[in-house]
């Protein structure tokens, strides 16, 4: 669903709503614009990394506030606040585990989702392992600790691994369970993502 | 097109930089030094900077100022360190701004700053011989935003208009990377006379992007000769146990003979010294082995060190990733400096542009950029500490995380706790810790004109912006109402526009004397360069002229030098013109030539 939008100056089809490449025109959208819309990409969590890369790079040069010092103020503020929305769209975007953060309530469209459940028996794993946990890091012993972290780590990654499965589903789902599933995944990444974060750095 | 040049405001020393037709380069006059020293001394109320204050600092260290830098947008608790190293005394003034005290004056760093910069610009102007009024301006990297908008602040003081607040590892990556073109990743390391930065950038293409940056405010060459000068009193005391180190000038001998020392031990491995410390009564003489050096200043290395391991941890780089690493900043030189750096990145350092220049050609490049010239690469710059408020228990909410690409923009949605409640205070801060106890205030947020509604009822949009500066605006919007909330935000280290504007309409109505002050000192400056050469070619008005009109030529020189003590710059001028006419038969002589080009250079330059 690419957008069909004009320019406001040439009237050509926008690539992306911020720039016209057309005729090189800053564009001036709501400030309601979605990220994908921002950079012109198909709102799906599947996307083609080096095509993300590219089209920042491609709008970057044309929208930074140093290219427009000389432009009157209302374009000076425009190039400022598309670059600040470009910059967020693609540090959220190339994030596996943001993307899906900005993508899921989106998704639900205003359908509430409970961000505080976690995956059956999740929780009781946890409180065992947060029990012997304090203890490990106390005791400093290096080679248990590292233990404990690659086992966490490696369920992280299970979990990252498992989105584009979960958003397929999800996308495709006209009743909300999947949603739910997907957040409850959500949920569990960012507890075992705080968890991971009280290990000493390596 | 309006040129825009690049200054490098120093702790130690500053310069300016422009694109020549030739290409980048730092400005100066012809067979001048580029550098202007970061150092101030007051004189029957008028400033004297640069070199020529740079005497002062032994003979009136009470006059004199000196690492401003380390002041800006900080107060008086963070100074506390510092007071005690420095000649002149600061105090506490409004919010948490800190003056500096001379005499019965006081000044914002902001202020003195602005004196710095005035020189440089003045300099560059005569250089150039053009007039200047935007500069693109560098800071250390880990500047927070009260640190920057004292600079820009000083800026406007200064009558130039900051059109960029610029990095300083960014800076010398622009010159580095303009000058290479090579893809890849890039370590900048910065230790200057007060501040230490590291930058990761990735350079591809026509991109430069900052990937991570850490820092240290409050590390720099100044610590490595506060240690040598801790060796040097350490030692006078082996000698003399009982000598007095209280005066400030024997604290400011010793100071500067350990930055002379320092420089020598860059070269060679070993220094005798001598010292003499008249106000304490005695004599010191001894060597120095740049071993020893460099055990009195390696926790500082390593405390640098640690910095590029966080930075190259936030980049998620290992340090053989680094394709090339840049040194910047005078301290570089320090040979342990470049040991200890090339050990760390398994290279050796790319020094090739001087280090001492570098930062201000990338500003000028900058500059040059910004002001339409070239179009050819981009700089992404990134916040070196996170920006949030203060939520509830005193705890930090990060609204914008370190390392964010700028510009850069947040927003959060709050709320009221009471019934009815119309207005919301909120408290800015800057930081990496959990606890705002622990980070920088920047400024408190008064939020009002909200709709009376039941707590929690409220939407209150707050939106952080961040611009390519690195300066933060803060707006806020209730949604429900779509009322505009009414903001007020109250720096609390740096000046508001109502102070900036109070300073400025004071130095406007000083503006006249300000200037008859500069002339004054410019044209005695000139008067003695003219003497030195009378003296040099006497030899030659004793040939060629006769005993009246060399009376009368010595006459002369006696009424300027009584007109040199006076206050009337152009009274003085007109005598050094009617020198300038008895003199002038010297020119006949091929070797008075000379003497009569100084002359008219001088008449010509004197009249600025």
């Amino acid at each position: 669903m690419l957008s069909s939008i004009p320019c406001e100056q040439c009237g050509a089809a926008l690539q992306s709503r911020l720039f016209c490449f057309a005729c090189s025109t800053l564009q001036h959208p709501p400030n309601t614009l979605g990220l994908y819309e921002a950079l012109g990409l198909e709102e799906s969590y599947s996307i083609d990394p080096p095509a993300l890369e590219s089209r920042f790079q491609q709008l970057v040069v044309e929208l930074h506030p140093d290219f427009y010092t000389s432009a009157d103020r209302r374009e000076q503020h425009q190039s400022e606040i598309s670059s600040a929305l470009l910059n967020r769209a693609v540090e959220t975007l190339r994030d596996p585990v943001s993307r899906a953060n900005y993508l899921l309530p989106r998704l639900a469209r205003g359908t509430p989702l409970d961000e505080r459940r976690l995956p059956p028996g999740f929780l009781e794993e946890m409180f065992v392992l947060q029990e012997s946990l304090d203890d490990l890091l106390d005791s400093g012993a290096p080679e248990a600790i590292g233990r404990t972290r690659t086992e966490l780590q490696e369920r992280h990654q299970t979990l990252l691994s498992d989105l584009p499965k979960h958003f397929r589903q999800a996308e495709a789902a006209t009743e909300p369970e999947p949603l739910q599933a997907l957040q409850t995944t959500l949920n569990a990444e960012r507890y075992l993502r705080r968890l991971l974060e009280r290990f000493p750095q390596s | 097109m309006e040129r825009i040049i690049g200054i490098d405001l120093g702790t130690t020393n500053s310069l300016a930089a422009t694109v020549f037709e030739e290409g980048p380069e730092v400005i100066t006059a012809a067979g001048e030094n580029p550098v202007t020293p970061s150092v101030l001394a007051r004189e029957s109320g008028r400033w004297i900077v640069g070199t020529p204050a740079q005497a002062y600092r032994l003979s009136a260290p009470e006059q004199t100022v000196f690492s401003v830098k380390r002041l800006m947008g900080c107060d008086l608790e963070e100074l506390s360190a510092e007071q005690t190293e420095l000649p002149y005394a600061l105090e506490a003034a409004q919010r948490k701004l800190v003056k500096v005290r001379i005499g019965e004056e006081r000044f914002t760093p902001q202020e003195l700053s602005a004196e710095i910069l005035k020189e440089v610009k003045r300099r560059a102007e005569i250089a150039l011989g053009e007039p200047l009024h935007k500069a693109v301006i560098t800071v250390p990297a880990y500047f927070d935003d009260a640190q920057r908008q004292a600079t820009r602040d000083a800026a406007q003081l200064a009558g130039i208009e900051a059109a960029r607040i610029l990095n300083e590892p960014t800076a010398a990556a622009i010159a580095y990377g303009l000058d290479e073109r090579k893809d890849g990743h890039v370590a900048v390391y910065d230790l200057g006379g007060g501040t230490f930065d590291i930058s990761i950038l990735q350079l591809s293409g026509k991109l430069f992007k900052v990937i991570a940056t850490h820092g240290d405010t409050r590390l720099g060459g100044d610590d490595l000769d506060r240690e040598l000068t801790e060796l040097l009193r350490k030692r006078v005391r082996d000698q003399a146990p009982e000598a007095d180190f209280s005066a400030s000038g024997t604290q400011q001998r010793l100071k500067k003979a350990a930055e002379e020392i320092k420089i020598q031990l860059s070269g060679s491995p070993e220094v005798k010294y001598v010292l003499e410390l008249p106000e304490a009564g005695l004599t010191h003489q001894g060597t120095l082995t740049r071993e020893e050096f460099e055990a009195a200043i390696e926790p500082w290395i390593s405390r640098t060190l640690q910095s590029c391991r966080k930075a190259l941890g936030d980049a998620n780089l290992a340090p053989d990733q680094i394709d090339e690493v840049v040194l910047v900043g005078g301290s570089t030189v320090v040979p342990a400096v470049r040991k200890a750096v090339a050990e760390f990145f398994g290279k050796p350092p790319h020094v090739a542009i001087d280090p001492y220049k570098v930062v201000a050609i990338g500003a000028g490049i900058q500059g040059h950029l910004l002001a339409g010239g070239r179009r050819d690469f981009l700089l992404l710059d990134v916040i070196p500490l996170a920006l949030g408020i203060e939520t509830l228990g005193g705890t930090f909410s990060k609204l914008i995380s370190a390392n964010t690409t700028i510009p850069a923009q947040a927003t959060e949605t709050f709320t009221t706790n009471v019934d009815h409640q119309t207005a919301i205070d909120i408290n800015i801060y800057q930081g990496e810790r959990e606890l705002v106890q622990d980070c920088r205030n920047l400024g408190r947020f008064k939020l009002r004109g909200i709709p009376p509604m039941k707590a929690g009822f409220p939407l209150v949009d707050v939106t952080f912006r961040v611009d390519a500066n690195g300066l933060l605006t803060v707006s806020a919007q209730e949604k429900r109402s779509g009322a505009e909330a009414e903001i007020e935000v109250i720096p609390s280290h740096g000046l508001t526009q109502l102070e900036i504007d109070q300073i400025l309409e004071a130095s406007f109505e000083h503006a006249h004397e300000d200037f008859n002050a500069r002339q004054l000192i410019e044209f005695r400056l000139s008067a003695e360069r003219v003497f030195r050469g009378i003296e040099q070619c006497w030899s030659v008005a004793e040939e060629t002229l006769g005993a009246e009109e060399r009376q009368a030529i010595e006459d002369q020189m006696a009424v300027v030098r009584k007109f040199m003590e006076g206050n009337d710059a152009m009274a003085l001028k007109a005598q050094m013109n009617a020198l300038g006419e008895l003199t002038r038969p010297l020119a006949d002589s091929a070797m008075g030539r000379a003497v009569l080009e100084t002359l008219q250079e001088e008449s010509a330059s004197g009249g600025h």
